[in-house]
């Protein structure tokens, strides 16, 4: 059983995550944007986090390309958050190569929507959680 | 008394264009002695002409290039616009299959079950147009550059299977793997090529029930010595009729449609055929309609540099440098004829290459510098040889390489027009 953040904009896509994590018996907390994502990671530091690559950088802030590759930077940087195994989740955007970047910025895995193999997306998060490079 | 030269004179000379009479009918109007134009001072005249028309070529830079700047920023913006959208859909996407992961099983009556599985089946073509889609728009925008990198083909084939195992698995059908022993180590985009496969694969294991689909690789040596690999995916299922099959490899033809076959895009195959040009080489299918296909994908074991610099370039014939042997370009739509040539120049020690059609002639003359062209009449295309030669003559690159034209008796006449050298 495992504690995971879920920052994510989309307030259905928190709902599945979080139904499904439940079902695999591991709680969650959820964040709506970056701003939060960073506070919440630092304040209950998760066992693993979903990051979304692409949110609102606040509550009063518009949405932005790069707000999870920020988040992932930020995270890593930080002693107290650095080993938190992240997992990215990206879908079209305009920005090159952000897989590679947001891998570079220390994700463990990115993960491309709309997830449609659970069973794969179960093993990834599991090989997360155990440490090992899914 | 002076002789004007009269309108029709004037019309007929080379610098007047229709734009140029309107023109002059502005500025000499009241010169216009009846149907005749009067040219006063032809110096003066064509300053001011000159004039004229560099404000003409000044105002429309500027428009142009107000133009061009307009165009880029829509292109961004519709760029913007279908990252937007399609960001949307994935995530609408992704709650229609989280949510129907949630709907459980043992509750559910027949009926419900089977719309359960058709909501399904329905999202996940939904989710296939849509890539292909980006896939596609990507593609012919020039904006896939290929990663290249050294591989073992037969691993990496090994691994392809395996991966397609349950999709053949899902019509009760066998999927074989052979790999030619001499297939080794290839220099290409994998991702690309596993794109390609997966494509091909995918699709005979869709339209093969209880069959056997085969995935052969095999290396071959061309003329020059370079080593290509042939992929063929054989099928034994419905097979495609013969006149659907020269609309396989074009845009949005969905064949399986009227077959009540619902899934894929009909954009498969051209995207294939895109990438396969982009990696050098050429695709190709043969079909005996009911008893199955057979797709050829023929790729340059080494992706050539250039591609890598100018990814739009889809040349079928690998660039090849010879030093020693001169190089003959055949010019003709026969392979056999091609094949031929080959064999018989290329046992008097010379370098033979070939074009199927006198665009590619031209464009290979051109880049290649042949010590010889030989040239067939009857071309496939707008283009016939004689065409073909007036243009490599018109050329500054080509028109010093001897061409040899292959004609019928009754064209030879027209062959010293042009400047061939002796025919055959």
């Amino acid at each position: 059983m495992a504690r995971i953040l879920i920052a994510n904009d989309d307030r259905d896509i928190r709902d599945v995550f979080s139904r499904k994590f439940n079902a695999w018996n591991h709680t969650v907390v959820m964040a709506s944007n970056a701003a939060d994502a960073v506070t919440l990671a630092s304040a209950e530091i998760p066992d693993l986090i979903i990051l979304d690559s692409r949110m609102n950088l606040s509550a009063n802030e518009d949405v932005d390309d790069r707000a999870g590759l920020q988040v992932a930077k930020c995270l890593k940087a930080r002693a107290e958050t650095s080993s938190i195994p992240i997992i990215a989740i990206t879908s079209y955007v305009l920005v090159e190569d952000l897989c590679s970047l947001m891998v570079s910025a220390g994700c463990v895995a990115v993960v491309e929507m709309p997830i449609t193999d659970y069973q794969e997306f179960r093993k990834i998060v599991e090989e997360a959680l155990s440490g090992r490079q899914p | 008394m002076k002789a004007y030269p009269t309108f029709t004179e004037v019309s007929s000379c080379e610098i007047t264009k229709a734009q140029f009479l309107e023109d002059l009918f502005e500025t000499w109007a009241e010169a216009l002695p009846y149907g005749q134009i009067f040219v006063a001072d032809a110096r003066a005249f064509s300053r001011q002409w000159n004039q004229d028309l560099q404000k003409t070529l000044n105002t429309k830079t500027a428009l142009l290039n107000d133009e061009i700047r307009e165009l880029r920023a829509r292109d961004k913006a519709k760029d913007y616009f279908i990252a937007e959208v399609s960001h949307e859909m994935r995530n609408l996407l992704f709650s229609i299959f989280g949510r129907l992961e949630f709907v459980e099983e043992p509750n559910l009556t027949e009926s419900q079950r089977k719309d359960i599985s058709l909501v399904q089946s329905r999202a996940k073509y939904f989710l296939e147009l849509l890539t292909d889609i980006l896939n596609y728009q990507k593609l012919i925008l020039g904006g896939v550059v290929l990663e290249p990198g050294e591989f073992e083909t037969a691993e990496f084939l090994k691994e392809v299977c395996e991966a397609m195992t349950p999709q053949a698995q899902e019509r009760d059908n066998e999927l074989e793997c052979n790999v030619g022993r001499t297939v080794g180590v290839l220099y290409q985009d994998p991702a690309r090529l596993r794109q390609v496969l997966v494509n091909l694969l995918s699709n005979a294991c869709k339209f093969t029930d209880h069959g056997t689909v085969t995935l052969t690789a095999d290396s071959e040596l061309d003329m020059a010595g370079q080593k290509s690999i042939r992929f063929e995916i054989a099928d034994t299922g419905r097979g495609i009729e013969p006149e659907e099959l020269d609309k396989l490899f074009v845009r949005f033809k969905k064949l399986s449609e009227r077959q009540g076959n619902q899934s894929g895009t009909g954009l498969g195959l051209v995207i294939s055929k895109e990438l396969v040009g982009l990696m050098g080489g050429t695709i190709s299918c043969i079909s005996e309609f009911g008893k199955g296909s057979k797709f050829t994908v023929l790729i340059p074991a080494r992706l050539p540099q250039a591609e890598l610099v100018q990814p739009v370039a889809v040349d079928p014939i690998a660039p090849v440098i010879a030093h020693q042997h001169p190089t003959v370009l055949v010019i003709d739509d026969d392979p056999a004829i091609c094949e031929l040539m080959e064999r018989f120049l290329g046992s008097k020690g010379y370098n033979v290459i070939s074009a199927g059609d006198g665009d590619q002639g031209v464009a290979l003359a051109r880049e290649r510098q042949p010590a010889v062209i030989t040239l067939d009449v009857i071309l496939p295309g707008g283009k016939t040889g004689w065409d073909v030669l007036g243009q490599l003559k018109a050329d500054a690159r080509t028109e010093e390489i001897p061409a040899v034209i292959i004609a019928l008796p009754r064209d030879r006449r027209y062959g010293y027009d042009f400047g061939a050298n002796n025919n055959q």
